[in-house]
């Protein structure tokens, strides 16, 4: 059963951005946010799954209320458990990937959560029992029409082994993202994030060393041009048009590693046919 | 302390921190511009500045300005500047300013999420060597009548910006070796200056008011310190330059407390941005690393590593800062990086660099500081 959370702020000064009511029983993005490869500040989707679960965060979610200066209030959404429920966490994926996407499930959460339910709950006044209650409800009216989250937009390409980077404009990219969310969902471990921080593959390539599991990330206002593979991983030639071609125009480094050895070791032999 | 040299950002929310990073930047690549050397942002802090110039490049399109607009902050940020001689050399000095939402100053309001960052954020200001108070002039000016003067300390956060202040200098004190500064950075300071496009002629009365409003956290601070160097700089900080306070609000928010909101205008057709006295930050931090270098000459700095994994080992340790300080300018991040034989050639180019980011260093630290600018 999905457990969603939220994140808000109220209008007054003192109702900072910060868990209304639950709060999760871990906090699974940090690594992500730690190693600044996601800016929680920005409009970022995120998917983990460790093998058990899946969980998906989406923040930057615009709410139509105003902080105490006037600034627009943001909402990041936490929904955990998602392992049963592979359509609502594509849903997500697909709603915060797109602006029309992130502006509907902000309706959504602006209807089930006006100011006044806000402060009740931050005050102590409401139970946070009813955060759970309407989040659940919130989630399950579903996207609404028009929203890219409505539909699911076609079949999905076949996962890709390994861990991948690619342009959050591309197409291709995007599908292979969202069939990375649905391996999650099925068991497979890791992350599926946006960066908007991150702009080349080699400093995403530092950010996700260590952490379990593959990775996909997708880039949101980088210098990347197409899907290109990342690290140690030497994933199956089975994507779509741009990532096959990358594939074949990418020299993965354990290929390159292996044909150094294997060069240095003839250059040994050679040497020591000579001296004998 | 691990590397790179902190700064600690300690201000409320909406103060415009974001901008004062984007402004730091900008106007210490004018006070390099004769050097070989640059100041850098890192990667993902080049976004997050790019992020920001676009806002405001839209806003100044538009010809409406409002500092509102840009988004507050709901979540940690770091932001990675370094300063780095031509050519990759390996050589630099990284510099890390954290910010986070102004809120989390107050106890009171850390909760879930904010209740498990803090704990990040006291450790990155008990490891800073500066201690960055931005200040919202606009309220410390606008503020007439006797119940919007009792409200100021309230907007300007002063008594969790004192909390924070004392622990960072308890932590200074106890490092008595190391260097500690405090800038105090009043922003959004337009008006009341001449200097700049303006009329102002009130940046005396604005360093009297900032004055006694952080008098109390300036005491505090002092006190912790009382025995060692501590250096306090007020440098009032035109991010924009280009705009203009037009009206101002006054209105009740949370019962018995009033909130101040203003309104600006771009000023010049087309507007154009002209930063102030932002370089102060990396001429104070300069003056900090040239000064330590100086004094602790006798120091064996250069620590002596021979190995490739030890090499290895040695960036990624907690060294403190005189270990920080002998690993950047000691030259022995240049050693780390190249773990192989090396030629002739590129021991005279890394020595070239290493003496162009002295220089550097030391021009920052000895420019003469922007005229707003005094030591209190």
């Amino acid at each position: 059963m999905p457990e969603a959370y939220l994140i808000t702020r109220g209008h007054e000064r003192k109702l900072e951005y910060d868990f209304l009511g639950p709060v999760p029983p871990a906090f699974w993005w940090s690594p992500l946010s730690e190693r600044r490869l996601v800016d929680l500040n920005q409009a970022e989707v995120m998917a983990h799954g460790d093998g058990r679960s899946l969980s998906v965060l989406v923040s930057g979610i615009p709410s139509a209320r105003l902080d105490f200066v006037g600034r627009g209030i943001r909402h990041t959404l936490v929904v955990d458990g998602l392992h049963d429920d592979a359509e609502l966490a594509l849903e997500l994926v697909r709603a915060g990937l797109a602006a029309a996407g992130r502006e509907s499930l902000g309706r959504r959460l602006d209807e089930a959560f006006d100011e006044q339910t806000i402060v009740a709950v931050r005050t102590g006044a409401s139970s946070a029992a009813v955060v759970s209650e309407r989040l659940t409800r919130a989630l399950l009216a579903g996207p609404g029409p028009g929203a890219p989250g409505a539909t699911a937009g076609g079949p999905l390409p076949a996962d890709q082994a390994g861990s991948w980077a690619g342009p959050a404009g591309d197409d291709d990219a995007r599908a292979l993202f969202l069939a990375r969310v649905r391996a999650l969902a099925a068991g497979a471990p890791g992350f599926a994030c946006t960066s908007c921080l991150a702009q080349t593959a080699t400093a995403i390539e530092a950010d996700i060393e260590g952490l379990p599991g593959t990775q996909w990330v997708l880039v949101t206002g980088g210098r990347l041009a197409e899907v290109v593979p990342l690290g140690k991983a030497l994933p199956a030639i089975t994507g779509t048009r741009s990532s096959l071609s990358t594939r074949l125009a990418t020299r993965p480094r354990a290929v390159a590693a292996t044909g150094a050895t294997v060069t240095a070791l003839i250059v040994i032999v050679i040497v020591i046919l000579l001296l004998l | 302390m691990s590397e790179p040299f902190k700064v600690a950002l300690v201000g409320p929310t909406g103060v415009g921190k974001t901008t004062l990073v984007t402004a730091i930047l900008s106007d210490t690549e004018d006070l390099l511009a004769s050097t070989s050397v640059s100041v850098v942002a890192d990667e993902k802090t080049d976004s997050q500045v790019r992020a920001n110039k676009r806002e405001l490049y839209s806003a100044m399109a538009k010809g409406t300005f409002d500092p509102n607009a840009l988004p507050s902050t709901q979540a940690l940020s770091h932001y990675e500047l370094t300063l780095q001689p031509e050519g990759d050399l390996g050589l630099e000095i990284p510099f890390s300013i954290m910010d986070y939402p102004g809120g989390w100053l107050n106890p009171d309001n850390r909760t879930g999420l904010a209740r498990e960052q803090w704990r990040l954020c006291e450790a990155h200001v008990k490891e800073s060597i500066m201690l960055l108070l931005p200040v919202d002039a606009a309220i410390v000016m606008e503020a007439e009548t006797r119940a919007q003067r009792g409200a100021v300390p309230t907007l300007l956060a002063i008594v969790d910006v004192e909390q924070i202040a004392v622990k960072w200098a308890r932590a200074r004190a106890a490092r008595a070796d190391e260097p500690a500064v405090v800038v105090l950075a009043p922003l959004k300071c337009e008006k009341y200056f001449d200097d700049n496009g303006g009329a102002g002629r009130e940046a005396a009365e604005l360093e009297q008011k900032v004055a006694e409003a952080y008098g109390e956290v300036l005491r505090k601070v002092r006190k912790q310190t009382e025995g060692r160097d501590l250096r306090v700089v007020y440098a009032p900080i035109d991010t924009y330059g280009c705009v203009h306070l037009m009206e101002k609000e006054w209105r009740e928010g949370e019962p018995g407390q009033l909130e101040f909101t203003a309104r600006y205008r771009f000023r010049g057709r087309p507007p154009q941005i002209s930063v102030k006295a932002a370089g102060t930050v990396m001429q104070e931090l300069s003056r900090c690393l040239v000064a330590a270098r100086a004094s602790h000459a006798r120091r064996d700095i250069a620590t002596q590593v021979g190995t490739h994994q030890e090499l290895l080992e040695r960036k990624a340790q907690d060294k403190g800062f005189w270990g920080t300080l002998g690993f950047y300018l000691g030259g022995e991040a240049w050693d780390n990086r190249q773990d192989r034989k090396r030629s002739e050639r590129d021991i005279l180019a890394v020595t070239a660099a290493r003496a162009q980011l002295e220089n550097a260093l030391r021009k920052l630290a000895s420019a003469a500081p922007h005229p707003r600018v005094r030591e209190w």
